[in-house]
């Protein structure tokens, strides 16, 4: 089943637990949504927002003990979308970007796939 | 002192006499030391002792100076003194001088022939409790009662004040041990007396520094002192304790935790008039709490993270299992093994494990049955990278035990592992953080480790990649932003990783 908002949709994977990013590609693989990453470090998805070519970006929340801030603030300033994954609370955020979408630890697929429809670029 | 001089008139037989013990039940044995050379006159004494109710005369008679000395300074116990004033070889006044200075607390009456107004007014200066003179020897009954229920009651507001002043002090101690400050507000005045503990506990030395309660609030943490004065206010107006903690600034400009409780204090009228109470430094305790604090919100971060990752192997196990029957043994095993990781990082403080411990947790068993043989220098691994290698090795040994090399009799397992100097891409050269000094020509020291397989059956390569597969060629590669290689060559199953030493990968 593809669901028509995820149509033509790629999407940056930053998260450092491998298996995790396993299994948000297989779900976002599943939908038709091309996939790039995923960035287990603060440096590399800096390097990728560089590279670009995402539409938006799901953003771990801490990365091997590192904060996400700065990623956040990459993304912001370019004006890319993107969604918080935490196993923290909403305290956890980065305290600029506390109005941003977050989704909590463990997910469902569809709660992804949902917000990706819901805060993609139009 | 003037009434006791008007001694011509006699006391009313009540008053004072009403609240005498002696009146309630058995006569108060009252033991008397009297220097009296004359014994006609001491016997008159013991006479008119006797007529006194109530009281169980025991009298000590003394006629020399040196038998008075020894009497007093036997101590007695005496509860009375009388004394002549005129003795062959002694006087009454040295008699009274060394009395108040022995047994200062026991009433001195002098009973003597003639004694003139002069040296009876010199007498009661000197300590003399009264005086009788012997034509009027009727007198001495009121005036031993009267003296002896002066002296109890004087002793009685002396032990008080001594029980007074050992219970003060035992607080004092109790307080000091405890390390609690004590204050006191006043509130029409705004007065504040602290003791030096409760200053002690703001960082300053002297409490005169918060004499007022303006200046206490200067000391309290700009954050806290709106709270701290609605905690004060609630306290008076709703007569319940107060119990509160705020922080403070030293004057060293560090901060402290401060924690008082009290009690608002009211007049007669029930109009409130102050607060006291104590006031404790719990800065150790708040900096055990935030830790606390900290730890609860990392477990609870690694919870959610663990559930996330069981989740992950339990959709990939379920994609890949080759049937619905396959799933509950392949999921039960990753499990178990992604536990046994937590294990042994649990046994390491999750401060990360060496290479071969990762190794061994897996192979162990093969290892001592022959079939697998490990070697390597020592590698130390963060917790995520320790988890990741573990689960993979986890992979290919299921995967030999199934279908390679420990599936067969004779088949054996290589895992070898060196420090060695490799080229790596310039794309991920930036992303890596090997600082071996090699970055800049292009080649960096990575960990390079070999997994090889031999003496199983011939291996044929899977037609799909399966959960295993998977995570060492997509997963393992990512984390470790290394170069794998997992060949299913025919003689059997080879796995290669190229990780570029970094923090979370470096020798020991």
């Amino acid at each position: 089943m593809t669901d028509a908002n995820l149509s033509e949709l790629t999407v940056l994977i930053v998260e450092d637990e491998p298996l995790i990013a396993m299994s948000l590609e297989d779900a976002l693989l599943d939908q038709g949504v091309t996939c790039l990453g995923p960035a287990g470090s603060v440096s590399t998805a800096l390097q990728m927002i560089e590279a670009g070519g995402f539409d938006i970006a799901l953003l771990d929340v801490n990365l091997r003990g590192e904060r996400v801030d700065a990623v956040a603030d990459r993304l912001a300033a370019a004006g890319i979308p993107f969604i918080f994954t935490t196993g923290h609370g909403a305290e956890g955020l980065p305290e600029a970007h506390r109005a941003r979408p977050v989704i909590g630890k463990p997910f469902r697929d569809l709660d992804i796939t949902q917000a990706l429809a819901r805060h993609r670029p139009r | 002192m003037a009434q006791l001089l008007d001694s011509s008139v006699g006391r009313p037989a009540d008053s004072p006499f009403a609240e005498d013990p002696s009146a309630l039940g058995s006569p108060i044995p009252c033991r008397v030391l009297l220097l009296e050379d004359s014994g006609i006159d001491a016997d008159l004494v013991r006479e008119h002792l006797r007529m006194i109710d109530g009281h169980d005369f025991e009298v000590q008679r003394v006629e020399t100076r040196q038998a008075f000395i020894d009497a007093v300074g036997n101590g007695g116990p005496f509860d009375l003194i009388l004394s002549d004033f005129d003795l062959p070889d002694f006087d009454g006044m040295s008699a009274l001088a060394i009395a108040r200075d022995r047994l200062p607390r026991v009433p001195f009456i002098f009973v003597s022939g003639m004694l003139g107004e002069e040296n009876a007014i010199e007498a009661l200066k000197k300590g003399a409790t009264d005086y009788v003179v012997k034509l009027r020897m009727e007198r001495l009954q009121v005036v031993v009662r009267r003296a002896l229920v002066e002296a109890r009651d004087r002793n009685e507001l002396a032990d008080k004040r001594k029980a007074l002043a050992e219970s003060e002090a035992r607080l004092r101690f109790a307080l000091e041990a405890g390390r609690l400050g004590s204050w006191e507000l006043t509130l029409s005045t705004n007065r504040l007396h602290v003791s030096s503990i409760c200053a002690a506990n703001l960082g300053l030395s002297d409490p005169a520094e918060i004499s007022t309660y303006d200046r206490l609030l200067e000391r309290v943490h700009p954050g806290d002192r709106e709270h701290q004065q609605a905690m004060v206010r609630q306290a008076v107006t709703s007569g319940l304790p107060l119990d509160m903690e705020y922080r403070t600034i030293w004057p060293d400009g560090s901060l402290h935790w401060i924690q008082v409780r009290g009690r608002a204090i009211y007049d007669k009228n029930g109009k409130p008039t102050g607060l006291a109470g104590v006031s404790l430094n719990i800065t150790d305790r708040k900096k055990a709490e935030e830790r606390q604090l900290l730890l609860l919100e990392e477990l609870n971060h690694r919870v959610k993270n663990t559930l996330a990752m069981v989740q992950s192997i339990a959709k990939q196990t379920l994609r890949t299992a080759p049937s619905v029957e396959d799933f509950p043994d392949a999921f039960q095993s990753r499990l178990r093994a992604l536990a046994q990781a937590h294990d042994l990082l649990t046994r390491r403080h999750w401060q990360g494990a060496s290479l071969s411990e990762i190794a061994a947790l897996t192979l162990e068993p093969h290892v001592h049955a022959g079939r697998v043989r490990v070697a390597g220098p020592p590698v130390n691994l963060t917790t995520g990278v320790a988890v990741s290698l573990h689960l993979a090795f986890h992979e290919l040994a299921t995967n030999a035990a199934k279908y390679g090399a420990l599936s067969a009799e004779n088949g054996r397992i290589d895992l070898e592992w060196e420090i060695a100097p490799v080229s790596i891409p310039v794309a991920r050269d930036a992303g890596s953080q090997a600082g071996t000094g090699h970055a800049s020509s292009g080649s960096t020291d990575a960990l390079v480790l070999r997994w090889r397989e031999s003496g199983g059956p011939p291996v044929v390569p899977p037609t799909r990649r399966g959960f295993g597969s998977r995570l060492i060629e997509r997963g393992l590669a990512h984390e470790l932003e290394g170069d794998v290689v997992l060949a299913f060559d025919s003689a059997g199953v080879r796995c290669r990783l190229v990780i570029p030493l970094s923090s979370r990968v470096s020798p020991q």
